[in-house]
């Protein structure tokens, strides 16, 4: 098998061709005013922070379509923003990881071997034959095994360290254990890190730290913590609450998670909150939907909005506490298929599954900040 | 009833030798029945946790908790705190209380529908106070959300079924419930379907997933499924 990717420039794709040149979007729907705006209340910040201005951004958002109905679903990007990623098979040829290019509609086999990649698209983590976790370089072929027993791995930001997690799979969910395990990228140095109950580890921060949710032997309530591996220290975000979507900002400095449905019916601390990572700002979000990072400090939130002719795109920049609508639902509208969207890495478009017509579209936003000079 | 479970068995057997598949049931016209409660969803009402069909989720627990039913989570996962009320998706009249038979303890509750169709509510917390073949109305509170793991802190929702009169068939609640899905999806479940990489595109939509006939072999056995049936992918 072919490891390194293959071009397969003017390929002829029955099953995810690209389509003739973008449409507008069709039949715009009537549409009503957007329902009541929502705003970032900063929890630990100063009050002053500006409400949330329904300004036209100075860019027109610009809406294309990018594959045809039923090509493809759980779209990602290539780390330079350049390829829309997405397992595939298109007509007479193999299954793989595919990606198209958003310039040309070029398709490309990226990896015949369906896997994980790393956050920098270098490494390939997959499950080889005999269920040991494998980990390929798509650039030089290379292949080394890594001590996961077959477990799924997390890589670090800085490509240095992977992580994986063992879990008891029996009892309540809030009651089970999670072994925090991690090595260096090679496989080697493999060392627990920590053991939680009720949790496990959502993801790296940064080379040395991780973001973890539960509860350390002795302990009462679970937390949402930062766990620094070298110093074996750890810094509590949230406690005695019921976490849940978390995302990590690029960089690590901020997250975003949702309070919800605590056991005990305690609601006060329910919603949505971004919170520093460093000591920083805590901001609960009056809003509801899902988020992704757009930048380091810049999260987007498509609103939950039920029965809303079009989902929009809202904003907010957590260094600023400043809130904006990028797509206000009447010029740009659009709805989101089952949440399969994902920002580019650029963090100046979003690829998403559209709900009308099933094919993956392109949501060009503009450059970052654009929005936030304008009001 | 002998009569009655031979020709299921024949039909059942006509199926399995014609098709592996169920063929979806979508009702005629629009979709019959609401959301099973009052409130709108959000972080302290409820949310929608576990869609139906080829799930990630029933794939990891294909021969444990969904076996009987294909390895496919046959119904929709609603969040909710345990003692959140639960309406009556459409008019009808209580067909069964407390059915151990049909699963989604500890307690259930199932309304046959005046369209023919059957809803079942599971999880319950309290064994509904309904006696067969009393009327209920659409938006009726018929009971309240409970949690399988008896706690209230481990995994407390409502688990909703729609299945054809015989009981031995369960459709895609999308396809029968009047509701902006893919609205309820963005503060909804954190995995999505697998795949089956022999067939990747297959079942990987809310819309487009199978119907399921208890006691019919897996669906989702798959020799070469993604992500692995190993955790962490
Ligand atoms: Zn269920």
């Amino acid at each position: 098998m072919r490891l390194t990717a293959v071009v397969l420039t003017g390929l002829v794709l029955a099953a995810c061709a690209v389509p003739p040149p973008p449409p507008t979007v069709a039949e715009a729907p009537s549409l009503e005013p957007p329902t009541a705006e929502p705003t970032a209340q900063p929890a630990a910040v100063d009050p002053t922070t500006p409400p949330l201005l329904p300004t036209p951004t100075p860019f027109a958002p610009v809406l294309s379509q990018l594959t045809e109905s039923g090509c493809c679903t759980e779209p990602i990007w290539s780390p330079d923003g350049q390829q829309v990623r997405f397992i595939d098979q298109p007509a007479d040829e193999p299954v793989g990881i595919y990606g198209i290019d958003i310039d040309t509609r070029n398709l490309e086999l990226v990896s015949q071997q369906v896997g994980v990649l790393s956050p920098d698209g270098r490494i390939l983590a997959y499950l080889n034959e005999d269920d040991e976790t494998t980990l390929r370089d798509l650039e030089t072929d290379e292949e080394w095994l890594v001590p996961s027993d077959g477990r799924g791995v997390l890589f670090s930001p800085d490509m240095q360290r992977i992580a994986w997690s063992i879990s008891t799979i029996s009892g309540g969910f809030d009651e089970r254990q999670t072994i925090v395990l991690a090595s260096d990228l090679r496989g080697e140095a493999a060392q627990e890190i920590i053991r939680v109950t009720g949790g496990g580890l959502l993801g790296w921060l940064d080379g040395s730290r991780m973001l973890i949710y539960g509860q350390e032997p002795g302990e009462a309530e679970r937390s949402l913590f930062v766990y620094h591996i070298e110093g074996d220290e750890r810094t509590n975000l949230v406690t005695g609450q019921r976490i849940r979507a978390v995302s990590i900002a690029p960089g690590g400095e901020w997250v975003f998670y949702a309070i919800a449905l605590n056991p005990d019916g305690d609601t006060s601390q329910e919603g949505f909150w971004v919170s520093s990572t460093t000591g920083g700002p805590q901001y609960r979000l009056d809003i509801v939907g899902s988020a992704q990072w757009r930048d380091e400090h810049r999260l987007l939130v498509i609103p939950l909005e039920l029965d809303a002719p079009s989902h929009r795109l809202w904003q907010f920049n957590a260094a600023t506490g400043q809130s904006s609508i990028l797509t206000d639902g009447i010029d740009t509208p659009f709805r989101v298929m089952a949440n399969n969207w994902r920002v580019a890495p650029t963090g100046d478009r979003i690829v998403f599954l559209n709900a009308a017509d099933e094919a993956l579209w392109l949501l060009e936003l503009g450059p970052i900040g654009l929005e936030e000079d304008a009001q | 009833m002998i009569k009655r479970a031979a020709a299921i068995l024949v039909s059942t057997l006509a199926i399995l030798a014609v098709t592996p598949t169920v063929l979806a049931q979508t009702p005629p016209g629009d979709p019959p029945f609401r959301l099973p409660f009052a409130e709108n969803p959000g972080p302290s009402t409820w949310y929608i946790v576990q869609h139906y069909g080829s799930t990630r989720t029933a794939y990891v627990r294909r021969t444990v908790w969904y076996g009987s039913g294909q390895g496919l989570h046959f119904g929709v996962d609603f969040s909710a705190r345990c003692g959140t009320e639960v309406v009556a998706i459409g008019d009808g009249s209580i067909l069964k209380v407390d059915a151990p038979e049909h699963g989604a303890g500890p307690h259930n509750l199932l309304i046959l529908h005046d369209n023919g169709f059957v809803s079942l509510y599971g999880h319950l917390r309290d064994r509904p106070r309904f006696a067969p073949f009393t009327r209920v109305e659409q938006g009726q509170v018929i009971g309240v959300t409970g949690d399988p793991d008896l706690t209230c802190s481990s995994r407390p929702h409502l688990h909703l079924e729609i299945r054809d009169r015989s009981l031995f068939y369960a459709y895609n609640p999308v396809d029968f419930i009047d509701a902006d899905w893919d609205s309820l999806a963005l503060f909804g479940p954190s995995s999505g379907f697998q795949r089956d990489l022999s067939d990747p595109g297959r079942w990987q939509t809310l819309h487009d997933q199978p119907a399921v006939q208890f006691g019919a072999p897996l669906l989702n056995d798959f020799r070469t499924p993604w992500p692995p049936d190993r955790s962490g992918w």
